[in-house]
């Protein structure tokens, strides 16, 4: 008789643990902390619960992974941390051998979702922090009662359980009472599972102010449940979880270059979420998605109705290829993301853009862009991203209808020797740089060499392949009456480009205007001993700075940096507009403060305020 | 009809093939091997900061000091950015002709492309480091021949093509017209200067008249093959006079002024004592040939040398004060030039 009464006592505690509990207790604590880019995603939970146990009979109430047995009344709370988001409880009793029993618990929660800012250590002035995290929350729960008859005897019995939660999404409940009239000669459960007050699901979005630098929503939960029997056994539950969906990235073997994890607090300026188009093939992929993110593993259920509702765009978008073969989204695990078919109808995970035979046609086609997460069509999160030129390939439009013609941006030239002997196709960084700085001036052109230069009398100017690459420029300032090298200036991407050109430019003025050649030139350096004379240099030193390594035009040099560097300063804001792969934009900041660095201070800023910009 | 047609194409012919054979026997206008740099003013090369500096210094001098010991620091310079370096460590790596850095400097080569500065300096490298592999030491005339045979055949280019880039340089100096870099056949010529001199230092008496090779065609050439033919006091004594009696500095002088550097700290005294006596004898010397003495002592860049310029920041001469500033700013930052890298 006893085993039989203590089997019985198993299997309805097993029930109990199915019907109101119905998770595993044994998660990693650590599964609920979520690094997702620079996003520092916790749960806590935090809750007490007033129980009540009257034991004639085996009677418990539970909450979370915690049970109590003992007979009377009493309170409890549960230990700060736990962090699963999930609220459980129950009561049972079984009345069998005692006659009679009550056990109740009424119990509250909270689940503490705490966004952290994993702030990157050098960010430039010109950053923009992250000032909120959009996600979605879920919550999804069910309420149980279950009473089980009396064993075979004379005597009758009854019992009534009830269980209900309720949350700001959901709510539910369910109860049972239960006559076993005398005499039931087989034992016969009754069970609510309240089809109509059942199993919930519901989600919202919600936004974390993390201008602090972090910030938390809490969700509250609060529910009873309760069984008084005789002769009998009974159990009510009611059990509730909650999780969120954020916007994060899909893992995939792919090149890093260009295409990296996407991360939802991204800060592009340092780096993060930046992305280039392919050198040939002229696509974008984002491998955006979603995660779930709950102390539990979601379920197919959940991940069915969660996936079809979640959608991902950039904006301001760029085409896409093969729009008209939209797919549905997949999931897999936690993840739920977009999937697109590129050109070649390969599947990826993510976003997938595609500019057709070339790259888009103007500078500004790159740059600043968000990539979107919405849920139900409503906005959920943006991620600040940035799109990228890879800078040496020619994957560029042509421009103009006049192909052949070595006409600036999208052409160049060959030399051989001193002669511009055939057409060639300029690299990226040339066309964008010079749509960017220089648009509608022919007299720069690029040239498949080494270094930049200007022949005397050209009536252009051209550009060579080190004019996108770092460069340290000199800087001149009066000293005594005479010019004398004082500074470098480090500058890279564009502002080398600006620089590489206004140097040339500069000569061709100087050239033009008849500054150079002029005689007498007593040092060779083709500017004439008067000429040097009135502008504070030495006629008789070639390199009167030795800036140039006593190079035997170094005062020819020396005036046409300080026009670069006066031309320079006026462009100086061209970084922003730098969207190569190798340019001022891309990666952690080289300078900081941006967009340069003077060797005589280590900041943007000269240790010198009257560095030379025009020729004294 | 036949018959004309058949003249036409044999003269056609003919002609092929007389334009083929003179090509390969150098005859005709000059053709660099490698193109010359374009443009007459094209921009500079980046500034170099104190460190680079620094690292030129060394890398040149372990290249004329022979110090194999050291190969690693100008195998590492190699790798740098700046193309001042990596031409000094190429002009460094030719001189230790170490046959196992071949490799490294063939990899190089493949990577570059073929219209790359880099490549002539590459080229030369290779060069000397065939040359030094078929005769490491020249102890007498015929392995002397041997080594310039070597040389000149692994750089690919024949004596009458090296006086053809000598001559059509020179041209272009004199036009004021600079090519960034002087051809590869010019920095062959050089580099033989330098093989003779060294074979002359080695006992050879008569190095020079048997190669018998031009050197007075271009004036670095010419210079090492004279500071060769001196010991090494007689060779400080020399450029420091020369460079004390300057008027003017152009760009060919730097050759002169980094002979003198490459002499190292023991030029510090002779310079020293020229630049007193030429205080007391005011009269006699030119402001240029201060400045010439203060790149000097700025390109050793040896503290030493500090109180003697310092000496001169009050000196009557505006362009004297100039230059001693200029000096003191490279040697109170420990900022080496080398100005003549293909020296």
């Amino acid at each position: 008789m006893k085993r039989k009464v203590f089997a019985f006592s198993f299997v309805a505690l097993g029930m109990l643990a199915t019907f109101s509990l119905g998770v595993t207790f044994f998660q990693n604590p650590q599964n609920f902390r979520w690094h997702i880019g620079r996003l520092i995603l916790d749960f806590a939970d935090d809750g007490s619960a007033d129980v009540s146990v009257d034991d004639f009979g085996l009677g418990y109430v539970s909450f979370n992974d915690y049970s109590y047995g003992s007979s009377g009344q009493s309170s409890f709370f549960l230990p700060f941390g736990q962090g699963k988001g999930i609220f459980s409880i129950g009561a049972f009793v079984d009345g069998w051998t005692a006659s009679e029993g009550f056990a109740s618990i009424d119990a509250f929660m909270t689940t503490t979702i705490r966004c952290i800012f994993d702030c990157p250590k050098n960010m430039p002035l010109e950053g923009i922090y992250p000032d909120s995290v959009g996600f979605v929350l879920f919550m999804e729960g069910r309420a149980n009662a279950w009473a089980h008859g009396p064993l075979p005897s004379d005597s009758p019995g009854y019992a009534f359980a009830s269980g209900d939660f309720a949350t700001e999404l959901i709510s539910a409940s369910a109860s049972i009472y239960a006559l076993f009239p005398n005499p039931p000669y087989m034992p016969f459960d009754v069970y609510d599972y309240d089809p109509d007050q059942g199993d919930r699901r519901d989600a919202t979005i919600k936004a974390i102010d993390i201008t602090s630098g972090q910030g938390e929503y809490i969700v509250k939960f609060s529910g009873s449940a309760s069984t008084r029997n005789f002769n009998a056994m009974g159990v009510g539950s009611a059990y509730a979880q909650t999780g969120i969906v954020v916007l994060a990235d899909i893992p995939q073997s792919l090149n890093p270059h260009y295409y990296p994890p996407i991360d939802p607090l991204g800060v592009p300026e340092v780096g993060d979420n930046e992305y280039v188009f392919h050198p040939i093939l002229n696509q974008l992929i984002i491998p955006v998605g979603a995660r779930i993110c709950a102390g539990f593993n979601p379920d197919d259920s959940l991940l069915q109705w969660l996936t079809p509702k979640l959608s991902w765009e950039l904006s301001p978008s760029l085409p896409v290829p093969n729009p008209e073969y939209p797919l549905p989204n997949g999931c897999e695990g936690d993840l739920i993301f977009p999937q697109t078919l590129d050109i070649y109808g390969i599947k990826w995970r993510g976003l997938v853009f595609w500019t057709g035979r070339y790259l888009p046609a103007t500078n500004g086609d790159f740059g600043r862009r968000q990539v979107i997460m919405k849920f139900n069509g409503n906005f959920v999160h943006a991620a600040n991203v940035e799109i990228f030129f890879p800078a040496t390939a020619i994957n560029h439009p042509p421009l103009g209808n006049d192909e052949g013609s070595g006409n600036p941006p999208d052409e160049g030239w060959q030399f051989i020797g001193n002669t511009a002997a055939w057409v060639i196709k300029s690299p990226n960084w040339f066309y964008y740089y010079w749509m960017a700085a220089y648009r509608g001036n022919f007299t720069i052109r690029y040239a498949n060499s080494d270094t930049s230069f200007y022949y005397d009398g050209d009536q252009y100017v051209h550009i060579g392949n080190m004019a996108y690459q770092p460069y340290s420029m000199r800087c001149f300032r009066i000293v005594n009456g005479h010019i004398q090298h004082a500074d470098i200036l480090y500058l890279k991407g564009i502002h080398t480009f600006i620089y590489a050109v206004e140097h040339e430019l500069a000569h061709k003025r100087h050239y033009e205007a008849g500054i150079y050649p002029q005689t007498p030139d007593t040092d060779g350096d083709q500017l004439s001993d008067d000429w040097e004379i009135a502008h504070f240099l030495d006629p008789n030193k070639s390199d009167t700075t030795r800036a140039y390594g006593d190079d035997p035009i170094g005062d020819l040099q020396c005036i046409a940096d300080i026009e670069a560097y006066g031309k320079l300063l006026l462009k100086r804001d061209l970084w922003k507009k730098d969207w190569a792969d190798t340019g001022l934009q891309k990666g952690p900041p080289p300078f900081n403060p941006m967009p340069w660095r003077y060797w005589s201070s280590g900041t943007n800023v000269s240790a010198f305020n009257d560095l030379l910009q025009a020729i004294p | 009809m036949m018959k004309m047609k058949k003249i036409l194409w044999m003269t056609l012919l003919g002609l092929g093939a007389v334009t083929i054979i003179a090509y390969h026997l150098g005859l005709g206008p000059y053709r660099p091997r490698f193109p010359v740099t374009s443009g007459e003013s094209g921009e500079p090369y980046p500034a170099l900061n104190p460190e680079q500096g620094n690292l030129m210094a060394e890398v040149r001098a372990i290249g004329l000091l022979r110090d194999r010991s050291r190969l690693m620091k100008v195998l590492s310079a190699l790798k740098e950015e700046h193309p001042l370096i990596v031409i000094n460590a190429l002009l460094a790596l030719g001189r230790l002709e170490v046959p196992e850095t071949t490799q490294e400097l063939v990899a190089l080569q493949a990577k570059l492309p073929e219209n790359s500065e880099l490549q002539p300096f590459i080229a030369l490298a290779l060069a000397r480091i065939e040359a030094g592999k078929a005769v490491p030491l020249v102890r007498d005339r015929e392995q002397l021949k041997a080594k310039v045979e070597h040389f000149l055949k692994a750089a690919k280019v024949s004596l009458r093509q090296v006086y053809k880039g000598a001559l059509w340089y020179g041209e272009r100096l004199r036009l004021r017209q600079y090519p960034r870099w002087a051809p590869f056949e010019v920095q062959v010529l050089r580099q033989a200067a330098e093989i003779v001199g060294e074979a002359y230092k080695n006992g050879v008496d008569d190095a020079f008249e048997v190669v018998a090779i031009n050197f007075s065609l271009e004036h670095a050439a010419q210079l090492k093959a004279k500071l060769s033919k001196m010991n090494k006091g007689e060779r400080i004594k020399w450029l420091v006079d020369s460079l004390s009696k300057k008027r003017v500095l152009k760009g060919e002088d730097r050759y002169e002024i980094q002979a003198l550097v490459d002499e190292g700290t023991t030029a510090l005294e002779a310079i020293a004592d020229k630049l007193r006596e030429m205080r007391m004898h005011r009269d006699r010397y030119h402001y240029i040939g201060f400045a010439a003495l203060f790149d000097t002592l700025a390109s050793i860049n040896a503290p030493e040398a500090i109180p003697i310029v310092k000496s001169f920041l009050n000196d009557n001469d505006k362009w004297v004060r100039y230059y001693a500033d200029q000096a003191l700013w490279f040697l109170e930052r420990d900022w080496p030039i080398v100005g003549g890298i293909d020296y």
